[in-house]
């Protein structure tokens, strides 16, 4: 029986930042090495009021928090986020993180989408890339243990005592994961657990996510009849490579460059006239999909450009080369001498498991389990609300993978490792993934992912209706049922890439059943969520948090529960830019 | 005898009329001069029977030979920039006949060229040195129509001829490189500049039936960036030579590997092994000798062998030819003439493979 | 179910790769298209054994020019055969799981155009094979343990002692420039894999362990680079001077960290601080000196001097000098002079000193400008 006081699931950022914190024995489990964690593809930077290029402040960078979430985050998580994070890049600058530099050697800044002033800390345009290699290391100087290549199969919770309301209190007691490499399966008991399994981008055909963004952790939720928050918001970045989705980060507004349409316009004047090309990411992809739908994409077709020519060659090298680089791979294009053809795709999702600003799990509206935490893009604390601000997400990860790192130590130190209750859990588990290897099906994985992944793309992306998110539901539910006749042809037990792949569809399918379900119930329009048929901001009936679960209690099989929207400082307002 | 000296000397005349007259600033390298004059020897030879004319600069130091490089980088790119400035002076570009030296020089060039800040202040390292006259300083290894003794074997020191530039001869204040140098290998020289078609037309003795494994090596193909003559990936310009001579390359995953001599004083067991990894290679995909472009990948193909085999407790026998020896052959020269009895690993299996066939 | 023999090579046919079209044709003209043929090693470390034959598959599709060999990897696995296994993830050459040998060279298959490959190989069929140096566990995935082994090995992590700035430290813009250079390696292990020296020696760091080594020597918050240089020094550590300088870490590094430069640089910096008495070291200095003093190398004192006072060292010299002395080829004892040896010494006696101590008046530019766009 392998034991450990603090599981840490997923490898990334967030994970690690709370591994680092995290005391006695600590281990991570990651479906991937750390370092291949989606976390090294952020680009852009991570924000921070350290007021390096001009005078800034934590409340600066609230306001534009709270006004870029459309006034669905919650305050006080903002509020704690902002004011940890100065002290926490001056952290990771000691840990030795090489951010770029001032020209007197301070940390540099740079403009983002939605912010009032550059607050962007970053590593030339390889920031993530930059933060998970330190945090890295420092797991390697720590000695953390990690099980590398294993998956979550299973998150262990059962009943322990009486919640205040009368509900019955649940405990995670541990995981029970797939050694990928052995095939073997383990149960791993814990006092806690942290899902810090990040992004869910893949039920998108266009997404700038990884192969291993399929929101693993949301499913070991949603499988334990947990909610997940505001799923409904789905960031769609304006600038994803045209037909690749790859993401060409923001930065390259920060620094200036020109988004044209097909009439050679920079149309950003008629959406938000005074920030233009740096208004948040949920406005400019609306702006460009409506040229593209106007018949204003280049040559009347569904992209519009990203153009940094007039930054010279130097500037571009300099600031830019990894966009120069991935332009050059993967489009044959040299930015110094040619615009790029864009279009918006996939990035981040605001919505996920449902947290307090503890970062404990929350059962419903009032009540957590006990040792379960998450953090980072897998997570709703609310930080972000209905859309996120670029910059804002790394910052997320690292303040809050700390915050759990810390709450679970509090937790640790008071708590044992439980007994569990079901001894069977184990053999369960694994004559489930038996008869999944032996399932005799007819139905190719892929052709139930590609079918998804088209489905979420056409009738749950940026403009949505009613009846596209039927459409969309009944699509998923048919496909979910479709998920037993899958075949896996690897029967082998060695790193089966085929079996993870189909428990990833798995997980994909669970969770976007949850994302229509909750586009669906949101009757208006908000941040990243717009709904043709509500084209307008609902503050009275819509200005709070959605929890939605499966449950089998319901008629419909599905409970929403309500939270309120935390308001400290600033009341909704109308966002201009 | 005389009648085949004659038929050789009309081909010549023929190439010639065909091609324009090459002309190399000869850089010899230490190697060539110290543990493998067989090289220097075999490489005069045929370029003067091609009627490729090299002036060899006498005055050029070490190349530095990625040691000096790496110990003192400065130093090294002075020590070239220098050399360069010579080639520069003479107006003609650079032939190497030692991948090292190509590589080291190559690489230093590339770094004086695109940094024309750090040229200026190398230049004003080198330009303190005064320049006596002396004639010697640059010798003219002439081909047989500028060489009026008739002897095309001959291989004494000229006196530079009169291409060259007055300054060079005169003396002058100190070296200026301006960065326009150009650095090829033979091997590249014969492959683009002098042609392999041309290069075939002069086989008198074709290798029919050798099966040679070409060793490319490290420094002709790595970093594309710095030499870029051909793929790294797939180098094909030896095995194209070899076919040409009538013989037959053998395709074998070592040929573009190292042949350890680098750490021949820092992990002599490591060292041995890899050479000894890369010739059995090439012995088990039926080669019956290696060719090199390469002195360094010589000695320790060659002259290390007995150590190697010692180490990997298998017996080699594979003799390690220079790459102008192996050309040497096919335009019908004798092993003597190309000095391969110096060797360690006795070259006698490969001459009767070719005595065979004639 | 019936236990299979080692599959025959067997061939699949697909026409109509659907996602061959993600990659347009920027020139306007018609995409190019072409049948080709992939060989790729089969393995399972729980049913082959290490010294088997390797088993190949090979499938035939057809490929439009821009594809990249992951896109065609995921069309067999996904349409063809599921069991097809290798790493993969960000599909954009910043995570560094798909290194793999393509015709014998390791590449990113994410970064690696199909096309491309059969124009430099001249050649519709590519082999695929796992990476190099380190065990194969099934198909295109090798076990990285050693690789990682090696990384922790050199400590990578700022060591600092002292009481840290309240704020960040000051950092000049050029050191950070220069060490983000260094520190952009995405550990993908494809130096590792194509290392010359790892063939023959196990214990070598290899170029990634190394290059990074170099990023915190140079980081100017770390306060132990004499303990980094003495111990990757140490020819027991068996670090920097286990390179064989074959450069191939620098051809295909991805990133363009150029590792074997990084790995020069230590050596160097080592021989700065004073750590000269090891071979490699003792090497370079008599190596320099004959060119001090004569414009050349001394072949004849080169390799003794290299061994210095180590008799086993010396009992191994001994008998190649003997065998080269009956051959001819022992070098002039009387090592002459080159014509202008005298003006050579003196930019030598100018520069060397200065370089050594590190106090060149000269700063030596970057020769391989960081993560160059493919020149096409």
């Amino acid at each position: 029986m392998i034991q450990h006081d603090i599981i840490i699931i997923g490898g990334g950022l967030a994970g690690m930042r709370a591994a680092i914190e995290a005391k006695g024995k600590v281990a991570i489990i990651s479906k991937v090495h750390p370092l291949r964690s989606h976390s090294c593809a952020a680009e852009g930077g991570i924000a921070a009021s350290l007021g390096n290029s001009m005078p800034d402040s934590w409340e600066e960078h609230m306001y534009d928090t709270v006004k870029g979430s459309d006034f669905l985050a919650d305050q006080d998580a903002v509020e704690y986020m902002v004011k940890e994070a100065s002290g926490e890049i001056f952290a990771l600058e000691h840990m030795g993180v090489i951010f770029s530099r001032t020209d007197d050697g301070r940390i540099a800044q740079r403009n983002f989408g939605g912010y009032s002033k550059p607050r962007v800390c970053y590593a030339t345009d390889k920031t993530g890339h930059a933060l998970l290699h330190e945090l890295y290391s420092q797991i390697l100087k720590k000695g953390v243990k990690v099980y590398e290549e294993w998956y979550v199969l299973k998150l262990i919770i059962e009943p322990k005592g009486i919640n205040e309301d009368g509900s019955k209190q649940q405990v995670c007691k541990g995981v029970i994961a797939l050694d990928i490499k052995t095939g073997n399966i383990e149960l791993i008991q814990a006092k806690a657990v942290l899902l810090a399994t990040g992004a869910y981008g893949k039920c998108y055909k266009t997404t700038s996510n990884d192969y291993a963004s399929t929101g693993d952790g949301l499913a070991l939720v949603l499988r334990e009849s947990l909610p997940l928050q505001d799923m409904e918001f789905v960031q769609i970045h304006p600038t994803g490579l045209y037909k690749l989705g790859l993401l060409v980060t923001e930065a390259v507004r920060g620094e200036g460059g020109y988004l044209i349409n097909g009439k050679g316009e920079r149309f950003m004047k008629r959406y938000a006239e005074t920030k233009m090309e740096l208004a948040p990411r949920d406005i400019t992809s609306r702006a460009i999909e409506s040229e593209i739908l106007a018949g204003r994409g280049i040559g009347g077709k569904d992209f519009v450009y990203l153009d940094l020519r007039h930054l010279g060659k130097e500037k571009i090298m300099e600031k830019l080369p990894f966009v120069h680089e991935m332009c050059a791979k993967q489009m044959h294009i040299d930015v110094v001498t040619q615009p790029i053809p864009v279009r918006p795709t996939v990035h981040y999702s605001m919505g996920g498991i449902p947290v307090t600003k503890e970062c404990e799990v929350l059962k419903d509206s009032k009540n957590r389990v006990l040792g379960l935490y998450a953090a980072g893009e897998c997570a709703c604390i609310s930080v972000h609300g209905a859309n996120r601000l670029g910059a804002n997400s790394l910052l997320e990860c690292v303040v809050f993978g700390k915050r759990a790192g810390r709450m679970m130590n509090l937790f640790c130190a008071n708590n044992e490792i439980e007994e569990i209750y079901n001894q069977k859990l184990l053999e369960e588990e694994k004559k489930k993934i038996e008869e999944l290897l032996n399932t005799d099906g007819k139905i190719r994985m892929i052709e139930v992912r590609d079918e998804l992944q088209n489905t979420m793309e056409k009738y749950c992306w940026l403009l949505r209706d009613d009846r596209k998110l039927k459409f969309a539901l009944e699509t998923v539910r048919d496909l979910q049922k479709a998920y037993s006749q899958i075949n896996i042809d690897d029967k082998s037990k060695t790193f089966n890439t085929n079996l993870i792949e189909v428990l990833e569809l798995g997980s994909l399918l669970k969770f976007s059943e949850i994302i229509v379900l909750s586009a669906l119930n949101r009757k208006e329009s908000r941040g990243s969520h717009t709904r043709a048929d509500f084209p307008k901001r609902d503050d009275i009936k819509y200005l709070k948090h959605f929890m939605v679960s499966k449950n089998e209690d319901e008629a419909t099989g599905i409970k929403i529960d309500e939270r309120p929207v935390v308001i400290t400082k600033h009341q909704p307002e109308e966002r201009k830019y | 005898m005389a009648n085949k000296i004659k038929n050789k000397e009309e081909k010549i005349e023929d190439a010639k009329s065909q091609s324009k007259h090459l002309k190399y600033a000869f850089f010899p390298g230490c190697v060539s001069r110290g543990a493998c004059k067989e090289l220097y020897a075999s490489t005069t030879l045929i370029c003067k029977h091609l009627g490729i004319e090299l002036v060899e600069l006498k005055r050029a130091s070490c190349c530095g030979a990625g040691v000096i490089n790496e110990r003192t980088p400065i130093l090294g790119d002075a020590l070239n920039a220098r050399n360069f400035a010579m080639a520069e002076e003479l107006q003609l570009p650079v032939m190497t006949h030692c991948s090292t030296c190509q590589g080291v020089m190559s690489k230093s060039n590339k770094k004086l060229k695109e940094n024309p800040e750090f040229l200026a202040q190398i230049n004003e390292k080198i330009a303190n040195e005064k320049i006596e006259p002396q004639e010697s300083a640059y010798k003219s290894i002439t081909s047989e129509k500028t060489n009026g003794t008739g002897n095309a074997r001959h291989q004494g020191i000229n006196h530079a001829d009169d291409q060259l530039s007055d300054k060079s001869l005169q003396g002058h204040e100190g070296f200026r490189y301006k960065g326009t140098a150009v650095v090829k290998h033979l091997l590249w020289i014969l492959a683009a500049d002098y042609g392999l078609e041309n290069l075939q037309k002069k086989v008198v003795k074709p290798l029919t039936g050798l099966k040679v494994a070409p060793f490319y090596g490290c420094y002709l193909l790595r970093p594309e960036e710095t030499l870029g003559f051909e793929s790294a990936d797939n180098p094909t310009s030896l095995d194209k030579l070899i076919r040409a001579l009538g013989a037959e390359p053998v395709d074998y995953e070592g040929k573009t590997k190292c042949c350890g001599f680098p750490i021949t004083m820092m992990n002599r067991n490591a060292s041995l092994k890899m050479a000894g990894k890369q010739t059995l290679d090439a012995k088990d995909n039926g080669a019956d000798c290696m060719v090199t472009p390469c002195p360094l990948c010589h000695l320790n193909l060659d002259s290390m062998q007995p150590d190697t085999e010692r180490i990997i407790e298998k017996r080699l026998g594979m003799p390690i030819l220079h790459l102008p020896q192996l050309i040497g052959l096919a335009l019908g020269f004798s092993p003597e003439e190309l000095k391969m009895q110096t060797h360690i690993v006795s070259t006698e299996s490969v001459l009767a493979k070719i005595v065979d066939k004639q | 179910m019936k236990d299979k023999k080692i599959a025959k090579e067997k061939t699949a046919k697909y026409k109509k790769p659907n996602n061959a079209d993600a990659v347009k044709n920027k020139s306007g003209k018609g995409v190019k298209s072409k049948i080709i043929k992939f060989r790729i090693q089969r393995f399972d470390a729980a049913k082959d054994k290490k010294d088997d034959t390797p088993r190949y598959d090979t499938f035939e599709l057809e490929v439009k020019e821009g594809t990249t060999l992951l896109d065609c990897l995921d069309m067999i696995k996904w349409k063809h055969d599921g069991s097809l296994t290798y790493r993969r993830n960000c599909k954009n050459s910043i995570c560094g799981s798909c290194g793999m040998k393509v015709n014998k060279r390791t590449k990113l298959a994410c970064e690696t155009q199909v096309h491309k490959v059969t124009e430099t190989f001249c050649s519709d069929e590519i082999l695929i094979e796992p990476m190099g140096n380190m065990k194969p566990v099934k198909d295109l995935v090798v076990d990285m343990g050693n690789f990682w082994d090696a990384l922790h090995a050199v400590k990578p992590w700022i060591i600092y002692d002292g009481s840290f700035p309240e704020k960040e430290f000051i950092m000049k813009k050029e050191e950070a420039k220069k060490l983000d250079a260094v520190a952009s390696c995405i550990m993908c292990g494809v130096c590792y894999s194509d290392c010359n020296s790892l063939e023959v020696e196990k214990r070598f760091l290899g170029p990634a362990a190394l290059a990074r080594a170099l990023r915190y020597a140079d980081d100017s918050r770390d306060t132990r680079k004499k303990e980094r240089l003495r111990a990757l020094n140490k020819p027991s550590n068996h670090g920097i001077w286990d390179c064989t300088h074959c450069f191939a870490c620098v051809q295909v590094c991805p990133m363009k960290v150029a590792p074997l430069e990084q790995i020069l640089k230590i050596r160097k910096y080592a021989q700065q601080s004073g750590m000269i008495f090891n071979p490699g070291a003792r090497h370079h200095k008599a190596f320099s000196d004959g060119v001090k003093h004569a414009g050349w190398i001394n072949e004849v004192t080169l390799p003794m001097k290299s061994v210095g006072l180590n008799i086993v060292g010396f009992f191994q010299l001994a008998p190649v000098g003997m065998r080269m002395y009956f051959k001819g080829k022992m070098p002039d004892i009387w090592h002459k002079p080159i014509v202008g040896a005298e003006e050579i010494k003196k930019i030598y006696l100018e520069l060397e000193k200065k370089e050594m101590s590190n106090k060149s008046d000269i700063k030596e530019p970057e020769l391989f400008e960081h993560r160059n766009p493919n020149k096409e």
